[in-house]
């Protein structure tokens, strides 16, 4: 490396030396006499610049122009809809042609266990009775969708020869898409729910929004030159890469054809060249930044005003500079551009100014400032940490109305029990029993008849309920991209169900079944009332960031529920909270109710209707919704359309029914 | 998961989503995105364009550059009129840096086939060629802003500040070329051209 430095050194003293002597020459005619060469030399030079030029520009094409990126740090990060995986699948199988028999066994497979689960609902019959009809193909009328599960199954080998061709070029949907489609609207219509039909369906998976590494900083990233900076990387752009591929080709076409304007505007490639040579990286160390942001404790859902203010405190000029506030991804700003790009003169100031909305959390983010020099022949990226942070707690005020059941604890409360006792309410009245207290004796009945009997009064007692959320993965769903997924509104959900019960006196706890556990007893007080306050703001099992985002590594594989089925007392209720999306929160729930514990699911619904996978994920969670109702779990399937009281109120008619 | 299925067109599924107007809206049903966004305060999407200005400064510099040189030769003519077409495109429609550098490196071949032909003055070709390498540099720089900050983002400093220096400093140089051809209009002794013409080779090679 060293020899190539050295060797470009001499090469550029030898070039100037040579240009020098050159122009000295032109000056003073004199002198020329005095260099040996002839004018076929200048034509060898002339032959070599135009290879040179080739090489200069091969370069230019081949390389790639070099920045740094930056995410869409003014969007909310985006989820996944359930099922893209099968559209991925689909879209694998039938534009790529990859893993044809794996990919149509296991969409297949998909497609009958939801099938069958749907013929078992709907006739009320044996798993062997569903599966034999759909064998036979007499679940539907629709005979492409029959033949999808029948032996000789149409597939698209049955199309003729033009419709392979066009389906080769892309210009239609392939015979399988289509029995896909039909399928799973045969399914729909065969099922028990009542389904709209939506204009059109779609194969093609939902575009997602990567969560790609540079939408989250790691703390420990970069080199730390201040307290507040560090450099994340230092990138030579390539911005005047090939300039002098302009010269060398100029210069040979001018000698060549003797044309001294051509000659001269070569020179103009070199300078282009040598202005960017003689750049150096900008400094960033001297940018002072401050953030002002106009509430520091919002509540969820708030607007905040976030001031980002920079100076140059250096001494040179950054000629470009360009700032990007680095906005948590469960932010969204809704007003103005978290970005500026400016030029700072030594001292001066300048400021950008946006509205976001807050998310639950303790948020600090860096500012990502991207420096050039003025040439625009360096990148210098560097992050800046500012000292303020934002806590966004949640409320934990509600106007919900929840309901709780008859499962109590031994602590009095606010649930009229079944039990008669101390209280308020005539409950019954028994035969006296030695020990019962004086007053609750029926002194008229013992007038009468000169017998003691005892009045009981119904007991009240408060309800120990857990929630529980489900954290693993299949939450961090959303209906579309840039929508708020399952477990955020979850979350909100909870904070409202949470602050409900305990106003009505309950003892109430969290629990999370996730890689990171979550338990929160059931329990009372100021204390109890500020750990879960806590747990909702920053617990890690029920982050906002999905897993393969958030920072903490999730240690070895644990049945989730482990942890939560060890510590749940006896009598607890369960307020479940998951999207519902596959089969292992049903099991949780139905242990849950074998175990004697009362479980309402409260789900919010992630599914969509745009592709026929997300359409087969919605009709999965229609039938796993159905058989835990069938089995007695209370289930609110909810959508954001609907404020929480509403829908429990539309639920409670449904329960008390 | 796997990601890469398509990510090189991020509107496409759009399209293929109803849009709100033709939808019948089912009281149970799932809301779309774009009935949820009329509800609540827009979020800000960020338009990955090149600023308008820099758009066209950069098209202006290129067809200054072209209007100069290319129209006195006709065989540069119409790498001249090609340069500005794909010019053009790469800064309003594809925002794509090598369409930029293919119709500036066409405006310039136009040049040096007009120069070539003598059919250029000193002075228009220092301008033009002045001209068509800003509207390069500017072009990339729009390109660049564009990508990291956005179109709307207040930026117009920098890039006023990046167009201004490149243009003195292009310009300097043009004047410094001029100078030289003023002082040596006499006679050319062909060794000290030679030794220019060397001097540039090297210095040009490990400039590149």
């Amino acid at each position: 490396m060293d020899a190539r430095q050295a060797g470009r050194r001499v090469g550029q003293a030898v070039g100037m030396a040579l240009l020098a002597g050159g122009l000295v020459a032109l000056f003073v005619p004199d002198l020329s006499g005095a260099v040996p060469v002839g004018f076929g030399l200048v034509q060898v030079a002339a032959l070599v610049s135009v290879l040179l030029a080739v090489w200069v520009v091969r370069r230019r094409y081949t390389g790639q122009y070099a920045q740094t990126s930056v995410p869409d740090v003014e969007a909310l990060l985006s989820t996944p809809t359930p099922g893209t995986e099968v559209d991925e699948m689909v879209y694998r199988l039938t534009r790529l042609r990859e893993g044809t028999i794996e990919y149509r066994e296991r969409i297949q497979e998909r497609m009958a266990e939801t099938a069958i689960a749907v013929i078992m609902q709907r006739q009320d019959c044996s798993r062997e009775a569903a599966l034999e009809q759909l064998e036979a193909g007499t679940w539907t009328d629709d005979a492409v969708a029959a033949s999808f599960f029948g032996a000789g199954s149409a597939g698209p080998g049955s199309s003729s020869l033009v419709d392979q061709i066009r389906e080769r070029f892309g210009d239609r949907e392939s015979g399988y898409e289509r029995q896909l489609r039909a399928t799973v609207r045969a399914i729909e219509a065969a099922s028990p729910f009542d389904i709209v039909e939506p204009e059109s369906v779609g194969t093609e998976p939902d575009q997602r929004r990567s969560l790609d590494a540079g939408s989250v900083i790691d703390a420990g990233d970069g080199e730390r030159v201040t307290e507040t900076t560090r450099y994340r990387s230092l990138l030579s752009t390539g911005h005047w890469t090939g300039i002098t591929a302009f010269t060398l080709v100029s210069l040979a076409a001018g000698i060549i054809a003797s044309q001294p304007a051509l000659v001269l505007a070569s020179a103009l490639g070199l300078g282009g060249a040598g202005y960017a040579r003689a750049m150096s990286p900008p400094p960033l160390a001297t940018l002072a930044v401050d953030r002002t942001v106009s509430d520091r404790e919002p509540e969820p859902g708030d607007e905040i005003e976030v001031t980002v203010t920079v100076e140059n405190t250096g001494d040179s000029t950054l000629p470009d500079i360009r700032l990007v506030d680095r906005v948590p991804p469960t932010m969204q700003v809704v007003d103005g551009a978290a970005r500026l790009g400016t030029a700072l003169r030594a001292g001066e100031k300048a400021s950008f100014r946006y509205t976001a909305v807050a998310e639950r959390g303790v948020h600090e983010w860096p500012l990502q400032v991207i420096g050039r020099d003025v040439a625009g022949a360096f990148e210098r990226e560097a992050l800046v940490d500012t000292d303020d942070s934002v806590e966004c707690v949640p409320r934990l005020k509600t106007t919900a109305d929840v309901p709780v059941r008859l499962q109590t604890s031994v602590y009095a409360g606010s649930v009229n029990t079944e039990t008669g006792g101390e209280g308020l309410e005539f409950f019954s009245v028994r035969d006296y029993q030695p020990g019962d207290p004086k007053r609750r004796i029926d002194w008229k009945t013992y007038a009468r008849t000169g017998e003691f009997s005892t009045v009981d009064f119904r007991e009240e007692h408060a309800a120990r309920v857990v929630l529980l959320f489900d954290g693993r993965e299949s939450s961090y769903t959303s209906t579309g991209p840039g929508e708020r997924h399952a477990l955020e509104q979850s979350v909100d959900l909870a904070s409202d169900v949470f602050a409900s019960l305990y106003d009505q006196g309950h003892l109430v706890g969290m629990a999370a079944f996730n890689g990171i556990p979550l338990w929160l007893g059931p329990s009372t007080g100021t204390l109890h009332l500020q750990r879960v306050r806590n747990a909702f703001v920053e617990h890690p099992a029920i982050s906002a960031l999905p897993p393969e985002v958030a920072e903490e590594e999730s240690g070895r594989y644990v049945d989730p529920m482990t942890h939560v089925r060890r510590q749940l007392p006896e009598d607890t209720q369960i307020f479940l909270f998951s999207p519902l999306t596959d089969e292992y929160t049903y099991e949780v729930a139905r242990r849950l109710d074998g175990a004697g514990h009362l479980v309402t699911v409260i789900s919010p619904d992630p599914t969509a209707d745009r592709t026929v996978g997300q359409r087969l994920a919605r009709l999965e969670r229609l039938v796993l919704i159905k058989r835990l109702r069938d089995h007695g779990i209370r289930v609110v399937d909810w959508s954001d359309e609907q404020p929480l009281n509403v829908e429990l109120e539309y639920a409670e008619r449904r329960w008390n029914a | 998961m796997s990601t890469d299925v398509d990510t090189d067109d991020p509107e496409r599924t759009d399209a293929t989503t109803p849009s709100d107007g033709t939808r019948e809206q089912p009281a149970d049903s799932v809301a779309s995105p774009q009935d949820s966004e009329t509800e609540g305060p827009t979020p800000v999407t960020i338009e990955r364009a090149p600023p308008r200005w820099s758009q066209f400064v950069a098209l202006g510099a290129g067809v200054v550059g072209a209007l100069l040189t290319t129209p006195f030769a006709l065989l540069a003519l119409p790498f001249g009129l090609a340069g500005i077409v794909v010019l053009a495109g790469g800064l309003f429609l594809t925002h794509s840096r090598r369409w930029i550098s293919v119709g500036t490196a066409l405006v310039l071949v136009g040049t040096i086939i007009s120069g070539a032909y003598g059919a250029v003055s000193i002075e228009l070709a220092l301008i033009g060629v002045t001209a068509s390498v800003l509207a390069w540099d500017v072009g990339h720089h729009g390109i660049g802003i564009g990508e990291q900050l956005g179109r709307e983002t207040r930026s117009k400093r920098t890039q006023l500040v990046h167009t201004a220096v490149s243009a003195v400093v292009l310009g300097t140089v043009s004047m410094v070329a001029y100078t030289v051809s003023l002082v040596a209009a006499g006679g050319r002794p062909v060794s000290a051209v030679a030794l220019v013409v060397a001097g540039i080779v090297v210095v040009a090679w490990l400039f590149r």
